[in-house]
This record gives C-alpha cells, sequence and structure tokens, in this order.
C-alpha cells in the first residue's frame, strides 16, 4: 500500500501539464489552504472510490496468477455472467471514449 | 486505427476470415502485413513512409551486422541504426522540445533569438516501432539471435497490427519464429482472444474513459487551488484511468493477436499490488523495463561497475524512460522520482542484507 501511495505522488508529474500545476495540486494533497475549492461531484468521488479499491483488491487478490488461468478454473455460467455483463456495459459505454492515452508516444 | 471503434470492429471480423480462409502461409502473411499498414494508414497514410524506412534500414543493417567481423564496421553499422532511429524519434518527437529548451537556453545568454514554432506532428507508435527495430540492430551486433530471414517476416514482426501503435513492445526471438509455421487460433484460444479483447475494452472504454476521465480531467486541468480531498480523488482517478487504459490496451493486443493463433508477451502483472519498486517495474508496461534493463541498463554497466556506478546507471535509465513518455521536464521528474524510489530502496536493501550477513556470521 506504500508503495502505491508514491506511486501515486508520481502520477502528478507525469499528467501535470506543467510544474506550476503538479506543484500546486501536490501542495493541496497534503495540506488543505482555507481557500481550496471544491470541484468534484460526491457521486463522483464516491464512484472512483468504489473503482480505486475494487481495482487494488483485485490487483492483491490476482497478484500470483494471471487472469486466463482464473477463467479456466470457473464454471462456465460465472463466466457467461461475468462476460455478459462486459459486454452490455461495453456497448452502453461507447459514448465517452477517446484516445488511448499512450498513443501520444 | 483504434480498437475501441465499429471501424476496427469490421477491420477485425475481416481479418479473422481471411485469415482462417485456405490459403497459402505465405499469402496470410502478406494479407496481415498489407493489413497492418492499412490499421496505420487509417491515422495518417504518409506517415508509413517512416515506419517503412525504419523497418528496410534495420533489415538490411541487423543482417549485416551479424555477419560483419570487423570491429569499426560493425560499430558504424550500428551507429547508422541508432542515428536513424533515435534521430527519427528526435526530430518527430523531441524536435519542438529541443527547439524551446535551445531558445530558452540562447536568450537566457543574451542572444535574441525567436524562431516560429514549428508544426511537427507526432507519428503514432513512433516510440514503440523504433525501439522494436533498434533492439534487433543491437541484438544483432551482439549476436544475441539468428538474424531474421525474410523481410517479409521482419516487416510483418515490426508491423503487426495488435502491437504496432502502443505495445507491447516484442523482440524478434519472441515472435518471429511464430511467423515460420502456419498459425491459427484453436476454438479455446479465439475464446480466450475475444475474452482478453472483451476485458482490455472493457477497462478503457467503461472504467478508464466513462467512469474515471472526467474527474482526472477536471481536476489536473484546473488552474485553482483544490481541496486536499479534491486533490487526492483526482490523482486516484488518474491512477486508475492510466491503469486502464493502458493495460486495457495491451490485454487488446494480446487479445486479438490470441485470435489470430499468436501469443504476445504479457505488459502488466497486477502492478498496483506491487510491493516495493522494483517489484513495480516487473509489473507495470512489463516490455519497456525489460527494454530498458536489457538495452540501456545492462550495456551500462547495470550493477557490475561497483556501487556508484549502478546508483547512477539506474538514474541514467530511469530517466530516460521518463523522457521517452512524453516531450517534458515533467516526464523527466517522473522518471527521476522513480529513480529516487529506486535508489532508497537498495540501499535499504543493502543495510537490511549487512545486518542480516553480520548475524550470521556470528
Amino acid at each position: 500500500m506504500l508503495t502505491f501511495f508514491f506511486i501515486n505522488v508520481t502520477w502528478v508529474f507525469f499528467r501535470a501539464q506543467d510544474f506550476s500545476t503538479a506543484w500546486r495540486l501536490l501542495t493541496s494533497m497534503f495540506y488543505q489552504a482555507p481557500d481550496a475549492k471544491t470541484l468534484l461531484h460526491t457521486m463522483s468521488m464516491v464512484k472512483i472510490c468504489i473503482i480505486t479499491i475494487g481495482l487494488i483488491s483485485f490487483h492483491w487478490m490476482m497478484r500470483n496468477t494471471l487472469v486466463l488461468q482464473v477463467v479456466e478454473k470457473m464454471s462456465w455460467w460465472l463466466l457467461a455472467i461475468i462476460w455478459s455483463l462486459i459486454l452490455i456495459l461495453l456497448i452502453l459505454s461507447q459514448e465517452s471514449s477517446s484516445s488511448f492515452i499512450y498513443f501520444q508516444f | 486505427m483504434v480498437f475501441n471503434s465499429y471501424t476496427f470492429i469490421v477491420f477485425f471480423l475481416v481479418m479473422l476470415l481471411l485469415h482462417n480462409l485456405p490459403f497459402s502461409w505465405k499469402v496470410k502473411k502478406i494479407n496481415l502485413l498489407i493489413a497492418s499498414y492499412l490499421f496505420y494508414a487509417a491515422w495518417n497514410p504518409p506517415f508509413i513512409l517512416l515506419l517503412w524506412l525504419s523497418t528496410v534500414v534495420d533489415f538490411y543493417v541487423g543482417k549485416a551486422l551479424f555477419t560483419q567481423e570487423n570491429k569499426y564496421k560493425k560499430k558504424l553499422l550500428l551507429v547508422i541504426s541508432l542515428i536513424g532511429n533515435l534521430g527519427m524519434l528526435c526530430f518527430f518527437k523531441y524536435g519542438t522540445f529541443i527547439l524551446e529548451n535551445f531558445t530558452l537556453l540562447v536568450n537566457l545568454v543574451g542572444f535574441d533569438f525567436h524562431p516560429a514554432k514549428p508544426n511537427i506532428i507526432l507519428p503514432a507508435g513512433i516510440s514503440f516501432y523504433t525501439f522494436t527495430t533498434l533492439c534487433y540492430t543491437i541484438d544483432m551486433y551482439y549476436k544475441k539471435s539468428e538474424p531474421v530471414k525474410s523481410m517479409l517476416d521482419f516487416s510483418l514482426f515490426v508491423t503487426f497490427f495488435p502491437h504496432l501503435v502502443a505495445g507491447p513492445i516484442v523482440r524478434p526471438p519472441q515472435l518471429v519464429p511464430q511467423f515460420e509455421h502456419p498459425k491459427q487460433a484453436t476454438m479455446q484460444q479465439l475464446m480466450q482472444g475475444l475474452l482478453l479483447l472483451s476485458l482490455g475494452l472493457f477497462m478503457k472504454v467503461v472504467l478508464a474513459d466513462s467512469m474515471l476521465a472526467e474527474s482526472a480531467n477536471k481536476v489536473f486541468d484546473s488552474k485553482d487551488v483544490l481541496s486536499t480531498l479534491d486533490a487526492w480523488i483526482g490523482v486516484l482517478a488518474f491512477s486508475g484511468q492510466i491503469f486502464c487504459d493502458f493495460a486495457g490496451y495491451s490485454t487488446c493486443a494480446i487479445g486479438v493477436a490470441a485470435c489470430l493463433g499468436f501469443i504476445l508477451p504479457h505488459n502488466f502483472l497486477y502492478p498496483y499490488a506491487a510491493i516495493g519498486f522494483s517489484d513495480f517495474w516487473r509489473r507495470w508496461h512489463i516490455t519497456l523495463s525489460a527494454w530498458l534493463r536489457d538495452y540501456l541498463y545492462i550495456p551500462l554497466g547495470g550493477n557490475r561497475s561497483g556501487l556508484f556506478r549502478s546508483y547512477l546507471n539506474i538514474m541514467i535509465t530511469m530517466l530516460l524512460g521518463g523522457l521517452w513518455h512524453g516531450a517534458n521536464w515533467t516526464f523527466v521528474v517522473w522518471g527521476a522520482l522513480h529513480g529516487l524510489y529506486l535508489w532508497a530502496e537498495k540501499t535499504i536493501l543493502y543495510f537490511r542484507n549487512k545486518k542480516f550477513q553480520q548475524r550470521m556470521l556470528r
């Protein structure tokens, strides 16, 4: 978890367009300024927390195995349900698509 | 072309069909090659020339390197390849950046130099395919593997559309041998490939784009000072976004290749469960860190030239790795931070081992 914390700090520099933004963000992360703005809706925050916790938990559970190995041991109906869910969510989300981040490279 | 588009789905279905029809293996390979160039051309047709240039030059340089015995001629050939590939990369990717910094430097010294900002387009995937062809020529220099016999196989290796634009960065011994015999997906491979493709698209479209991108963008584009909670949520959103986006892409690439019967290497192995930073780099963008380790860190001396030198080598590798990601000093700082983390980890382990050794000797 400590590693994850430090990695998050590095992402600030990775994503920020310039150093002033990065610095501003970093200081906000560790110190609450009195005139700080709240930007995000509570719903978004909750959503992101859930996803983050889900993502980290998934990583921890899977850290010594591979998706395909897990899939092989799964019962076919469970796999079918999960796969259908994935496809349905995929079709529903098609509107807000953008270019892969790594396409800048 | 991008994986999350209807164009790609049509393209992919056509490819699957053609690949499974009773043509000769050579025809199928040519088919894959043409399709890969089409895939790339869908972005910006003229830039295929650059890709083609890198492929042709490195094929012949690689061939010559393997048979050349003269030490100086070998070095010359290697330099040609390095200048060709890195030169292309530097011009297109770092041209504007270099000019900006040069201008800054020159103005600092007192000259009044204000050139117009050049409008250089960044060719898609250039960071990836230059690294791919470069590792071939470097392998040939060290005679690490056999040279690729046919131009068709080599071009297909470089241009193979699943990995062309954003990796995984494949080494010749990992892919070229797969071209020797007809490859077609078994039913199981096809199912697995489609599952991975769905999973990758899900990570990219549903998680990264729909759920995380908006908040991450809002926070990082804001010019105001934000509350601690907002700042942290934005950063967490981006962490999730970049993983789901990039690992999603790699998963799609591996899945698509599997549907065609080819095996691409893993690129991500649950990096957010990493313990320590060396572990992180064994789990994040695995093919890039392996490339940097084998073609930059180890040639620099790795950890075999003394303690001080190994620290230096780690930092150089991380700085350049950072710079590879983009033409901005922020990326270099990102790399530097990772370098510092690795230094700290190395130092801690060194002292821990010393204590352990001292205890054992008692």
